[in-house]
């Protein structure tokens, strides 16, 4: 039941960050938004259908991948989301930490494997790699700028938000339990608490993204 | 009665094989495509029973968690074979999905009509109305997305896969919806109705971004 619950809060949540994205999206037609509005919207697809499913039959899919493919695929529209907004310099960064990040979802990967299927967990390895190694590039390049605070807080809730995910996954390897004991629905509530977080950190983040763009 | 899709398919193909040595110029388009959408979907109703039996699921598991992923990935085989080879313009493009879409649709409406008879005319105004546009609004997410994403290699590849993804979600979506009974199975059917009626008001500033763009 508390899963439906917390479920349910999370689409909630999620829908309405998905409309505020989609009223940027009209006012402004920027490429940016239209990013943001499939990243919300695909995560949520992927929310619903895993939401209509327990209240349907009362336990979670068989097969996995539908919810998942959506999830991951909203995970790769962050990427970009990313992508667009660095810097030309931010790219070209030589450093070996954002390589790390490669390092320990690999490792993860290998952990999770002995629970899940194998396709997902490469999937989602591949996808969280890429989110990760380029929040944290994007940290070390801006951490050395000055001033330095517009594109930090937007690094930053991309990593809260894929530490959330990780802790997810690493407590359903060991415990599962249907009530708030359980830590999965506390790590899933900080990851809902991290949808918001991107609206206004892309938003301040926009105007410098198409000056670079232009120029 | 058993029946042959092979067969039905021969039926529905002919006529439309023939139209397209007759036509010329732009008006063939949309004759091979709907010939694709319905050739897509025989091919896909092998696929699906083949992994239904493989993965030894009920008709329902397979219908909600199987079906989807191989539909939509076989729609979008022709439409990204489209666009690579022959970089149609953007709106053309968009009607040429929609006519795949449509073709789909058709294929599947009619084996559906021989499995379950054609006496109730409400359910199968419902059902075909809703099945009809379901492939119709997820036509028009591909194809919108596939077109606002397609200009930037690093957006073509990503986009391609998310949209793909986003249409095959809806579609599970639709289809868990319409297997169950009363309210659900209502909504499940509306949804398609719903969202494609929300993409042609959207039209305009899709046509908006993409003109930006």
């Amino acid at each position: 039941m508390i899963e439906i619950v917390e479920n349910a809060a999370q689409f909630a949540v999620v829908s309405i960050c998905c409309g505020i994205s989609f009223f940027f999206f009209a006012k402004r037609h920027s490429r940016l938004w239209v990013l943001m509005t499939l990243f919300y919207s695909s995560f949520l697809l992927g929310l619903l259908y895993w939401l209509l499913y327990l209240l349907f039959y009362g336990y979670t899919p068989q097969f996995r991948y539908i919810s998942e493919l959506s999830w991951y695929t909203s995970y790769l529209f962050l990427a970009m989301v990313l992508h667009l907004l660095a810097d030309p310099a931010e790219r070209s960064i030589r450093s070996w930490i954002p390589k790390l990040t490669i390092v320990f979802a690999s490792g993860m990967c290998v952990l999770y494997m002995h629970y899940s299927s194998w396709m997902s967990n490469i999937l989602s390895t591949v996808v969280m790699s890429l989110l990760m190694y380029q929040a944290v590039r994007g940290l070390i390049y801006h951490k050395k700028q000055k001033p330095h605070g517009r594109h930090i807080w937007l690094y930053r809730a991309v990593l809260l938000f894929c530490s959330a995910e990780y802790l997810m996954w690493t407590v359903t390897c060991f415990y599962w339990s249907d009530t708030m004991k359980n830590p999965y629905f506390w790590f899933d509530i900080q990851q809902t608490l991290c949808f918001p977080l991107f609206l206004p950190a892309v938003s301040v983040l926009e105007q410098p993204a198409k000056a670079v763009n232009a120029a | 009665m058993t029946y042959y899709i092979e067969n039905i398919y021969i039926c529905l193909a002919a006529p439309l094989l023939v139209s397209i040595m007759y036509l010329r110029g732009r008006k063939r388009a949309p004759m091979l495509f709907l010939l694709i959408g319905m050739t897509v979907c025989l091919l896909s109703s092998y696929i699906s029973t083949f992994a239904a039996a493989v993965l030894q699921t009920t008709l329902v598991t397979a219908s909600v968690e199987i079906t989807p992923i191989i539909e939509e990935s076989m729609k979008l085989f022709p439409i990204l074979f489209y666009l690579m080879v022959f970089e149609p313009k953007k709106e053309q493009a968009a009607e040429d999905v929609v006519a795949l879409a449509i073709g789909f649709a058709t294929f599947e409406n009619v084996c559906y009509l021989l499995t379950n008879g054609a006496a109730d005319t409400l359910h199968l105004m419902i059902r075909g109305l809703g099945t009809g546009t379901m492939h119709l609004a997820c036509g028009m997410i591909v194809a919108g997305g596939l077109l606002m994403l397609w200009d930037r290699i690093y957006l073509r590849f990503a986009g391609t896969a998310g949209m793909l993804c986003v249409a095959m979600t809806y579609h599970a979506i639709y289809n868990l919806l319409v297997t169950q009974t009363g309210a659900p199975a209502v909504i499940g059917c509306l949804i398609p109705i719903v969202t494609a009626g929300s993409l042609m008001i959207l039209n305009p500033q899709i046509h908006k971004y993409l003109k930006k763009a």
